[in-house]
């Protein structure tokens, strides 16, 4: 769920380091188990945000651009399904950029992170018909999307 | 003239029977299952959000670095979030060594609480101190000797001093010194 919010290999793997060793610090604070799912992605979701704002104040001062940032990953770009993966990432992120950022998040949690709604709720701090008004939305607009819909549809059977 | 109130094809009701079945009525669900429009826009729609989970977690690269969490019995101070634990401590126990020394202290009397009276008593005592240099200043001599001190004597007349000490016995002592 990193990757798919910073789209960084090295990143990811440092945030995910991060959030993984302050789950491991405040699990005793935890009191019900049944909530550590929705717990971790809270504190994953902070992590993806605190990182991004950081970012975004480094590129105040810095020219970053993203071939920089992958540069360390060249070899990967000459592989063959390496066009299918990035027509893919490109199509999903200029769908996700065209829908509001509540739906953004609502969206990439149900069908990318595979949380179900009440975990939504409790990552958010929602009550559920609001997350559930937020995916309507944004699988109406999904819907309606013709260039990821179409790239999907030729996966389909 | 009848209404047919049976549920018609509708893709916001397939959309919600995506987003959650359990918010659709049971007639709404059996159309949706049971309309072959529905049910093919249904399956469609469903089938691509689950193929779209499916692509994201295959195009994603797996983590080469294996995660690395802190060892149980690692240090109090080594721990995560001990930083502040330990700011903390530190200035308790230096506001605590601080007041057990200022407690001593006052319970040994190195340190008495001062009232308006002491401090009116003190400047009384230094009033008198004061009065008693200036008067030293002005004469040093005690009271008992100020009848033969020289300022008096000097108003004595001379013929005091010739009778007291002869000029003749001046003068030899004079001369011895000399010799």
């Amino acid at each position: 769920m990193v990757y798919y919010r910073i789209m960084s290999r090295m990143d990811a793997e440092d945030i995910t380091q991060d959030v993984f060793v302050k789950a491991f610090g405040g699990i005793g604070s935890l009191k019900n188990p049944e909530l550590f799912r929705p717990w971790l992605y809270r504190i994953a979701l902070n992590a993806v945000n605190d990182f991004l704002r950081k970012k975004r104040l480094r590129s105040i001062f810095t020219v970053f651009t993203r071939e920089q940032e992958d540069a360390g990953f060249a070899e990967r770009r000459t592989g063959p399904d390496y066009l299918e993966r990035k027509e893919f990432w490109d199509s999903l992120s200029k769908f996700l950029s065209r829908i509001s950022a509540s739906e953004r998040e609502v969206f990439r949690q149900r069908f990318l992170d595979g949380l179900s709604i009440r975990e939504i709720s409790q990552v958010m701090g929602k009550n559920e018909s609001t997350i559930k008004t937020h995916l309507y939305r944004a699988v109406e607009k999904f819907r309606r999307e013709t260039e990821l819909s179409m790239l999907l549809q030729e996966e389909m059977p | 003239m009848s209404h047919d109130k049976r549920p018609q094809c509708d893709i916001g009701q397939v959309i919600r029977s995506i987003v959650d079945e359990n918010d659709l009525s049971p007639e709404h669900l059996r159309h949706i299952e049971e309309c072959p429009v529905c049910s093919e826009e249904r399956r469609i729609l469903a089938g691509r959000l689950g193929l779209l989970g499916r692509r994201a977690a295959e195009y994603s690269p797996l983590p080469a670095r294996r995660i690395v969490l802190p060892q149980e019995d690692h240090p109090l101070l080594l721990r995560p979030g001990s930083g502040w634990r330990l700011a903390f401590g530190t200035a308790a126990g230096f506001a605590a060594v601080v007041l057990a020394a200022a407690w001593i202290m006052f319970r040994a009397g190195f340190v008495t609480p001062v009232s308006h009276l002491d401090v009116a008593g003190e400047m009384a005592r230094d009033e008198a101190l004061m009065a008693e240099i200036s008067m030293l200043e002005e004469n040093p001599l005690p009271e008992a000797y100020r009848d033969i001190s020289p300022e008096i004597i000097s108003e004595t007349d001379e013929d005091i001093f010739d009778f007291i000490v002869p000029v003749s016995s001046l003068d030899r002592w004079s001369r011895g010194k000399e010799a």
